[in-house]
């Protein structure tokens, strides 16, 4: 599946993270994931959707290696995550965006991009919409939006390859989250990275390239969202993923 | 951004929590310190003490042919461990002449019934130095005329004003004595020095007239060996006193003179003079072992209290642990940056403790060493020995001990603090980093 640079640029696909029949359970409970296979490409996002507690959270954290699966494999550019090291792969592929923002509280939202990213955090925190002063503030004195909004530019401003959000438009307001979806897209189209975001609003999952939705721990590929955006318009082709990128 | 960086912000920016942890470990730091410093005083003390209640042996040779010869005194005197502070001395009783040979009158006042041989002689008392004497110390004798007599000034002796007054002598005059047993022993010796006695005649009533104060007449060591031994040109002894360095070293210095040879001795008695220096010792002992046990149970709580402390500290940060590892920062540089911040503030508050510390230790430490002294002057005193006995505070120099942080028991908190701090923390960690990213981060909330 390895594929060259020059090939990269002329064929838009390229299998950066796989998942190969990778279940999952918490001590000793009924299985979260059933044999998820999976593979997500440079330059595309994603959106997964699921009802609450099918275990979205849970796929996203064996995806950047906060945990190992049950069973199955992981693999980063064809080579497994565990391998390598879980926490190599973490610092240096994969960059979350958490549900609960999980900023560190003590430090300014631009010492919390700094935490992953030598760049200048200024340029890149003011894209998400936040003022140089409340970028000198102490993230706790930020509202919930624009805390997610300094989680957001932690992992943008990261030179992981893969973006894993888990619901990063909750907390934001419809123009906030249409902007930031922008973003996360742009991030994908010019950046060429891969991002996968966790969601429950259609707004969002219209952005996506790709739409996956979890259900009783197995994942079945969606069109893309009718672009009319009325709900029950998209026609579900119940297929194996691997089979769905053969196209 | 490093993790220096990190661990200084957060000391920085989470005052409250960073103040609690300085004054938790400055108490801690201080406590520990001024035990450390308390247990150095004693230390002094003790050999402060050493020095101050005098350890010595006697040797009673009264009952040997030859007394302690000069070769075997100076076997004793090179021995390993003694001060060099000896006092020898000899008893003879001598008759008394003029150089006309006239016998010179003795008082018999209040004198009891004397031994025939003995009833014009007077009692001869030799000391290395008549100064030193206990005559002269202790039993109210005073030299009122004349010097003292010495090693140096040979064949000199001192007479009572009295017995001086009774005869007509003037200092300079030369007297004859004859040896009591042996008639044939008679010396011609120059008066010194007149004394007198303030204190009572000892034993009134029963004393014969030869011990009697008015008729004592002191000389040097050569002339009383001559006339108890015949010596010519040496000088053997009767009785000495030997001061040691180290009062724990009696028995063995002890031992070491009943090895020479050439001495009967099974017909000399030694003795052993240590009780007040076991007195002394035995409340320094008692205060050394409560500072001992204060040393150790303050550790082990401050290690307790500080694992404790350490593990709430951490578990209000297991959020922020399992933020880091997402982000790929490794288990060993997270701890890292907890240690970091709890050797930070443990160094202040290892510096600050030194000042708090001396002032508390010296307070405590005297009011502990003075307890001691007098603990010291009560066994002391039972022991009746009026020496050490009437002002012991400054025999055994225990109050001018200045309870001080030596550089040595600085640098043992100094890493005795840091460890402790380094384990009980990564002790409190070990849980923490012993689970996975998933599970810290979905514990928070
Ligand atoms: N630490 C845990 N121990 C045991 N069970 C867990 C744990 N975390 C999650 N679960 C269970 O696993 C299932 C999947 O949880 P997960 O958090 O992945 O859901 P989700 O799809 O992200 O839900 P939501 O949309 O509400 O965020 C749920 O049934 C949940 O109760
Ligand atoms: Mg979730």
């Amino acid at each position: 599946m390895m594929h060259s640079k020059t090939k990269r640029n002329e064929v838009v696909s390229m299998n950066i993270i796989e998942l190969k029949n990778v279940g999952y359970a918490y001590e000793n409970k009924r299985k979260v994931l059933k044999a998820i296979n999976l593979s997500l490409e440079e330059g595309k996002m994603y959106a997964i959707l699921g009802s609450s507690g099918c275990g979205k959270t849970t796929l996203l954290s064996l995806m950047g290696g906060l945990d190992s699966p049950s069973d199955g494999q992981i693999f980063y550019e064809g080579k497994n995550i565990e391998k390598a090291g879980l926490s190599a792969h973490r610092k240096n592929n994969v960059a979350f965006i958490f549900q609960s923002y999980n900023l560190i509280d003590y430090l300014t939202p631009k010492e919390n991009v700094a935490l992953t990213s030598k760049l200048p955090p200024q340029p890149i925190l003011e894209r998400v919409g936040l003022t140089e002063e409340e970028s000198r503030r102490n993230v706790l004195k930020l509202s919930g939006g624009q805390q997610q909004r300094v989680a957001i530019a932690r992992a943008l401003a990261s030179d992981a390859k893969v973006i894993l959000a888990d619901e990063p438009t909750g907390n934001l307001d419809e123009d906030t989250a249409a902007e930031i979806a922008n973003i996360l897209k742009e991030c994908a189209h010019q950046m060429n990275k891969c991002v996968v975001i966790v969601t429950h609003s259609n707004e969002l999952a219209k952005q996506a390239d790709e739409v996956l939705r979890l259900h009783r721990g197995e994942m079945k590929m969606l069109d893309r969202l009718n672009q009319s955006g009325r709900s029950g318009c998209y026609t579900e082709i119940v297929l194996q993923t691997y089979k769905a990128f053969n196209r | 951004m490093d993790l220096l960086k990190r661990a200084c912000l957060y000391l920085v920016r989470k005052k409250g929590k960073t103040a609690t942890l300085l004054a938790f470990l400055l108490v801690m730091a201080t406590l520990v310190l001024t035990c450390f410093s308390i247990q150095s005083a004693t230390i002094t003390a003790n050999t402060n003490i050493k020095k101050a209640l005098l350890g010595y042996f006697t040797i009673n040779a009264k009952h040997l042919d030859t007394g302690i010869t000069e070769s075997v005194l100076n076997q004793i005197l090179s021995i390993d461990g003694l001060s060099g502070n000896y006092i020898l001395r000899s008893y003879s009783y001598a008759n008394y002449y003029d150089t006309d040979g006239k016998l010179l009158e003795i008082s018999t006042e209040g004198a009891a019934q004397t031994p025939a041989e003995y009833e014009n002689a007077g009692k001869i008392v030799a000391s290395s130095n008549s100064e030193n004497d206990s005559y002269f110390t202790e039993g109210g004798f005073k030299l009122t005329e004349g010097k003292a007599i010495t090693s140096e000034n040979g064949n000199a002796v001192l007479i009572h004003e009295k017995f001086a007054e009774r005869n007509g002598l003037t200092i300079g005059d030369t007297i004859q004595l004859f040896d009591v047993t042996d008639k044939n022993r008679v010396t011609d010796v120059t008066v010194a020095g007149i004394f007198t006695s303030t204190k009572e005649q000892d034993a009134i009533g029963i004393a014969p007239s030869c011990d009697l104060y008015d008729n004592i007449v002191f000389t040097d060591l050569a002339t009383a060996s001559y006339l108890l031994y015949g010596t010519e040109d040496e000088t053997n002894i009767q009785f000495g006193d030997f001061h040691v360095n180290d009062p724990e070293e009696l028995d063995r210095i002890m031992e070491q003179v009943q090895e020479i040879n050439g001495v009967d001795w099974n017909s000399c008695t030694l003795t052993c003079y240590d009780k007040d220096y076991q007195n002394a010792k035995k409340s320094l002992e008692g205060l050394q072992n409560i500072v001992f046990i204060a040393i150790a149970v303050v550790s082990a709580i401050c290690f307790l209290v500080l694992a404790l402390f350490m593990t709430l500290r951490l578990r209000s940060r297991i959020h922020e642990t399992g933020i880091y590892l997402a982000m790929g920062i490794s288990k060993g540089a997270v701890l890292l940056q907890y240690l970091l911040e709890v050797f930070i503030v443990a160094a202040i508050a290892l510096l600050l403790s030194y000042g708090a510390s001396a002032a508390i230790s010296n307070q405590i430490g005297s009011r502990l060493l003075s307890q001691v002294t007098a603990e010291t002057y009560e066994t002391v005193d039972l022991t009746q020995n009026a020496e050490t006995a009437k002002q012991p505070t400054e025999d055994l120099g225990l109050s001018e001990i200045i309870v001080e942080i030596s550089a040595t028991d600085y640098a043992i908190v100094w890493a005795f603090g840091l460890v402790i701090c380094m384990v009980s923390t990564a002790l409190a960690a070990y849980p923490i980093m012993k689970m996975n990213p998933k599970n810290i981060l979905s514990q928070m909330s």
